[in-house]
């Protein structure tokens, strides 16, 4: 007895066109770059709280990555260096996460419709993420053109002139919880979008949030430290 | 006003619609299908426990062949059923289970070694076969001497639909959603097609066809309480009866499940039941032992629901502010089973109840389930009087069901009927002869009449509120035509139900939108349900026997001298009030299994003269062939096999041929 | 259904809007009713529908939460009405159709026609492995825990809830939602069908498909049917990169 005749099949077999990579490649850049930014951050925060050691501390810290440690003598073009490729990385990260937003008045009304109409906790949360990603373009540029003009000025008494003399306290204490709070909602995001470490969202948020949050303290104390060291050498 | 030709057209997408377009489309004929709603929300898809095949994979089914589900079904049926076309269904079971296997259906499977399971409220470990592990399980069901109910879950149907649905959308078959056939299109005997009204535009098209195939369902509609979806409606049979020339086999037929949930009428599955679930009453007493002590909870439903209400009648139902009903006791499964295997039951009573079957009953009453009778056909699915016009599935009397269906024997015959019915369907357009000549100027008769019929209701000045006609006709039906019924009642329901007919002529509609219209749909269907609901009612009267699912107090006992035979409905005349009923009768002389006890339920019944003498040959034939295998035997006491399609016949094989 | 408290009085507030009636204009029309026991939107709606107001359009067919029918926008979220208690919602009810579907008229959408060209364009069934099927035969064996999985995430009603409520549908119109992800998820899962990740990369390798989703996942919040999508759709995005990258 011949049962029923293949119909459907050969659909698959037959579509061999070339296939384009590049969505793939985009959507995992899109996360590595992002993962990349993130454990700078936290590499980046975790040292400035040297100042929190010290003034000299601070200052070892910052002679290290001008390779004094390495070259017998400071090379602060090396710090302009880095500072433009993590310029290059946040380009990148920033142009790839572009393409997720609304493109469109039409699109923006309607995810803003939906937003309000929703009530979803992670929903809203992707928008902080994409509201604090648009700030960070105008919260960095300053930041990282400094460390890239003026490579030499990074320690801990420039710095804390800077802070307190220039008011990059006020540029700081905004950065600072904006960027904690886009690279928490993205490394949230993350996990959840890879489904890695294999965690539900109600075990993984007090993690982010735990993290994020000490990082804050952290940064708020560091800054509170330089200008403390500020205004004590602007008496 | 459109006309769209077709080679067949399919007026159902549920699962016996979607099957013969498959069939048909692979037979190389251009099918559509049209549907009230999107194909897989047809109500196939609330199919919860099971399909019955007679695969005997799991132990308990071990021995299990066409013939024991050929007995099951024949004697579930109380004898009413045409029997080759049983032996058709049984034989095609095995292969549909296995050719949606192949088609994606994750039928639960058998896992080797041992397992605990429930029977008969007792914990029993039994032990599944090496051979088995990996191939399709089977669960218990009402009325079948093995397991034999294949499952997935319990979401069979929806499983089911799924698989099938994909296939027709893999076989490029259209459906045109939200259509609804109104009327079907016939000259001289030979059905053409349908009027078709778009439900969203309103607009009337004219289907015309070479093979018109009616798959539109059940009716449980025309009762209160049912587990029926709102569009189960029985508009398909309606039209057919509308045509005066297509019959109506057994609309009398209603069965009755005995465990809708209380009061909204969803449905938990028999599986419940199969898995070891109990019936309990207000003293938390396990009653059905004492009605049934063979069968239990596992007589058929017919017999079942009847003994439910009989001890709610005796006083022992739980009370409740909507009225009495009896316990579902699930409890004692335990979590895990529930959770896996009763995922839907669970949701059902979480959302519905707000009951938790792990650790409490759930309160159930018997409900309006199943429509054994529909469109009359013949073992190829077409209907004898109108040519041309096919039907299969709920909305046929095929007539596998006789009296009373088994649970999980509905879904299997939706596929199989679509398997076989299909095939004739693609003979049929193979014939020249069956070419379409209908003159246009016939279909826009049609179109026009129909048009008028709506213009009617929009635009008339009825006054009748189509609501409250609909509402009386379920109470009617509900109080007296249910599940015990009496002369006197059902004379005052058939008077009842013609006096609501003569008033829907006259009902009138608020909001005269031409468009989509829920009003107007409730308004056009109402009349057509009344008409079915009076072949319901004024069958029950005539029928002055019980049988199966039919039982009349007044009767009591099943009567083969005088009722061996089918009920038919036509309706001769628009302007009649009440269908003319024939009978057609069935030949105990050519049975495979002559009349006789079904093993549960009433043991006494009038013989047919003919009986003894059928009985007397059929013993004699197997004295004769007792060395013979049971092919053989079977072949000699009644060939069938002439009857399936050619690439549809052949053995099913088992793991004990196997080894 | 055992609460004995004195019953509320319901307002609901329902968008209106029919299309196919010329000059019909979207508003939000307000009906009271008062709550009874047990009952739910499909209780609601077909009495507000026989006694007040005959027009009103809206959709069901099991009634019982399993066909998936009467998707619909329940105070801002989507959900199954026919299976929505009224008295786990507050005295105002806010009911609107599912929005990225075709309206068909107040809250009726056409989630059948979005769900056939998904099925068409993600060629949703098993495409089998050549050679005729021998029915007469035993099937396949097939683990019994696979069979369980795959029915798991076969339990998709496609009701339309998930894309409802995903904000990458609301601004793109060609994403597949989590709809079309887990149907993929679910052939991929199924060893009969022949067909391999880098096929499936072809469907849903791209913007509109899986690299489309940005995991707000309030699909998986509101799944009526409670489908993991959320660990799918990342199972999925983790392979179908892999082919990608590869
Ligand atoms: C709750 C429930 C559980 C069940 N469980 C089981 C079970 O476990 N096992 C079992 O064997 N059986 C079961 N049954 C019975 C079985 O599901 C049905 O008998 C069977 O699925 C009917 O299939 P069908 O294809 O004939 O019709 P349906 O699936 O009802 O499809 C009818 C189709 O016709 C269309 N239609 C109707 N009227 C028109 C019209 N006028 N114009 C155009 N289209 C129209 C509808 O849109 C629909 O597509 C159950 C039934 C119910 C109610």
């Amino acid at each position: 007895m011949k049962g029923s005749d293949q119909l459907a099949d050969v659909a698959a077999a037959t579509r061999r066109a070339p296939r384009d990579r590049l969505p793939a490649l985009l959507d995992v850049v899109q996360s590595i770059s992002g993962l990349a930014l993130v454990m700078f951050l936290g590499m980046h925060l975790l040292l400035d709280a040297a100042i929190l050691i010290g003034p000299s501390a601070a200052d070892a810290v910052a002679r290290a990555f001008e390779g004094q440690y390495l070259f017998g003598t400071a090379h602060p073009w090396i710090v302009s260096l880095a500072a433009l490729a993590l310029l290059t990385l946040i380009v990148v990260h920033a142009v790839l996460a572009l393409r997720k937003l609304p493109h469109s008045t039409r699109e923006y009304v309607a995810f803003r419709h939906h937003l309000r109409g929703i009530n979803h906790g992670d929903t809203r949360l992707w928008w902080w993420q994409v509201v604090t990603g648009m700030a960070l373009f105008f919260l960095i540029a300053p930041h990282l053109y400094i460390v890239i003009t003026q490579p030499e000025t990074i320690g801990a008494s420039a710095s804390a002139h800077r802070v307190v003399a220039e008011r990059a306290w006020v540029l700081y204490a905004i950065l600072l919880p904006v960027v904690l709070l886009h690279a928490a909602a993205g490394t949230y995001r993350m996990v959840v979008k890879w489904g890695w470490p294999k965690l539900s969202r109600v075990r993984l948020r007090p993690w982010v949030w735990g993290i994020a949050g000490a990082y804050c303290v952290l940064g708020l104390a560091a800054l509170v430290a330089y200008t403390i060291l500020g205004l004590r050498l602007t008496e | 006003m459109r006309i769209i030709y077709t080679d067949v057209l399919v007026i159902g997408g549920g699962l016996a619609g979607l099957r013969m377009a498959i069939a048909a489309r692979r037979r190389g004929h251009e099918a559509i299908i049209l549907s009230l709603v999107p194909a897989k929300r047809s109500h196939s898809k609330a199919a919860q426990g099971g399909m019955q095949a007679s695969l005997g994979n799991v132990i308990k089914g071990q021995g299990d062949s066409e013939d024991v589900h050929f007995e099951d079904t024949v004697r579930g049926g109380d004898w009413g059923a045409d029997q080759e076309v049983v032996r058709m269904f049984v034989n095609t079971a095995p292969k549909a289970v296995r050719e949606l296997a192949a088609w994606g259906v994750p039928w639960s499977r058998v896992r080797k070694g041992d397992r605990e399971v429930i029977i008969n409220g007792q914990k029993v470990t039994i032990t599944e076969r090496d051979a088995a592990h990996g191939l399709v399980a089977q669960r218990d069901f009402g009325g079948t001497k093995k397991w034999r109910t294949c499952y997935v879950a319990d979401g069979t149907g929806h499983a089911m639909i799924t698989a099938i649905a994909d296939q027709a959308i893999a076989a490029s078959i259209p459906v045109h959603e939200h259509n609804e056939a109104l009327a079907l299109i016939h000259d001289s005997g030979r059905c053409y097609g349908a009027v078709v009204r778009d439900l969203v535009s309103g607009e009337l098209t004219a289907y015309v066809a070479k093979a018109t195939a009616l798959a539109t369902g059940g009716a449980g509609r025309l009762y209160r309480v049912t587990t029926n979806a709102v569009i189960c409606e029985g508009i398909g049979q309606a039209i057919a009866l509308e045509t005066g020339v297509a019959t109506l086999g057994n609309m009398e037929a209603v069965q009755f499940h005995p465990t809708g949930i209380f009061p909204a009428g969803i449905l938990v599955t028999e599986g419940c039941r199969g898995d070891g679930g109990l019936l309990r009453d207000a003293d938390g007493h396990r009653f059905m032992p004492d009605y049934e002590p063979e069968k239990r909870e596992l007589a058929s439903r017919d017999v079942v629901s009847r003994r439910m209400e009989e001890h709610i009648a005796r006083g022992k139902g739980a009370k409740s502010r909507f009225g009495d009903h009896l316990w579902l006791d699930i409890t004692l499964l335990g979590e895990h089973h529930i959770r896996h295997n009763l995922r839907e039951v669970y949701e059902i009573c979480h959302y519905f109840l707000g009951v938790d079957p792990v650790k409490e009953w759930i309160p159930v009453r018997a409900a309006q389930h199943y429509t054994m009778g529909g469109v009359r056909t013949g073992p190829t699915g077409e209907s004898p009087n109108l040519k041309g016009l096919f039907a299969a599935g709920e909305a046929a009397c095929w007539d596998m069901h006789g009296f009373n269906r088994l649970g999980g024997n509905s879904v299997a015959e939706t596929v199989v009927a679509g398997m076989i019915v299909g095939e004739f369907i693609g003979d049929f357009c193979d014939r020249p002869e069956n070419d379409i000549n209908i003159p246009t100027a016939v279909v826009h008769d049609y179109l026009e009449r129909e048009q008028a019929r709506l213009s009617a209701l929009l635009t008339g000045r009825g006054t009748e509120d189509a609501v409250a006609l609909r509402v009386a006709m379920q109470e009617i039906m509900t109080a007296k035509v249910g599940i015990f019924r009496r002369g006197k009642d059902l004379e005052q329901a058939v008077d009842e139900l013609q006096q609501l007919l003569v008033r829907s002529r006259d009902i009138g509609v608020r909001y005269r939108a031409a468009g989509a219209n829920p009003e107007l749909v409730t308004a056009y269907r109402t009349q057509r349900m009344l008409k079915l609901a009076l072949t319901v009612a004024y069958g029950a009267l005539a029928r002055s026997e019980s049988r199966g699912a039919h039982y009349r107090e007044d009767f009591p006992r099943r009567n083969d001298a005088e009722w061996l035979k089918r009920t038919l409905a036509s309706w001769s005349n628009e302007s009649d009030t009440l269908p003319t009923l024939t009978y057609e009768a069935l030949d105990v002389r050519r049975m495979e299994l002559p009349p006789g006890w079904r093993g549960y339920g009433a043991r006494d019944h009038i013989h047919h003269p003919d009986t003894a003498t059928r009985e007397k040959e059929v013993e004699a034939l197997k004295a004769k062939l007792a060395s013979s295998d049971r092919f053989a035997v079977q072949q000699a006491l009644m060939p069938y096999e002439q009857l399936l399609p050619p690439r549809l016949r052949g053995r099913n094989e088992r793991i004990d041929d196997r080894s | 259904m055992t609460d004995q408290t004195a019953h509320r009085k319901l307002s609901f507030r329902i968008l209106r809007y029919n299309p196919q009636e010329n000059g019909s204009t979207p508003r939000l029309q307000r009906y009271e009713l008062e709550e009874a026991d047990g009952m739910t939107l499909f209780i609601a709606l077909n009495e507000i529908r026989e006694q007040q107001d005959p027009s009103l359009q809206f959709d069901f067919v099991c009634r019982a939460g399993i066909c998936g029918s009467c998707g619909m926008m329940i105070n801002g979220r989507p959900g199954l009405a026919c299976r929505t208690l009224t008295r786990n919602l507050p005295p105002e009810i806010t009911l609107a159709p599912l929005p990225i579907f075709e309206l068909i008229g107040d809250l009726s959408v056409n989630t059948g026609r979005w769900m056939r060209d998904l099925g068409e364009r993600l060629e949703t069934w098993v495409h089998m492995k050549a050679g005729e099927l021998d029915l007469g035969h035993i099937e396949e064996t097939m683990d019994p825990d696979l069979a369980e999985q795959i029915y798991l995430l076969d339990r998709c009603i496609e009701c339309g809830c998930c894309v409802a409520a995903c904000g990458t549908a609301r601004m793109r119109e060609d994403f597949v939602g989590a709809v079309g992800l887990s149907k993929i998820a679910r052939f991929r899962l199924d060893p009969r069908d022949a067909r391999t990740d880098a096929d499936y990369y072809e469907l849903i390798g791209d913007d509109d498909g899986v690299f489309g989703c940005m995991s707000l996942l309030a699909c998986h919040d509101v799944c009526p049917k409670n489908l993991p999508l959320k660990t799918q759709i990342a199972f999925l995005r983790r392979k179908i990169a892999a082919v990608g990258i590869k």
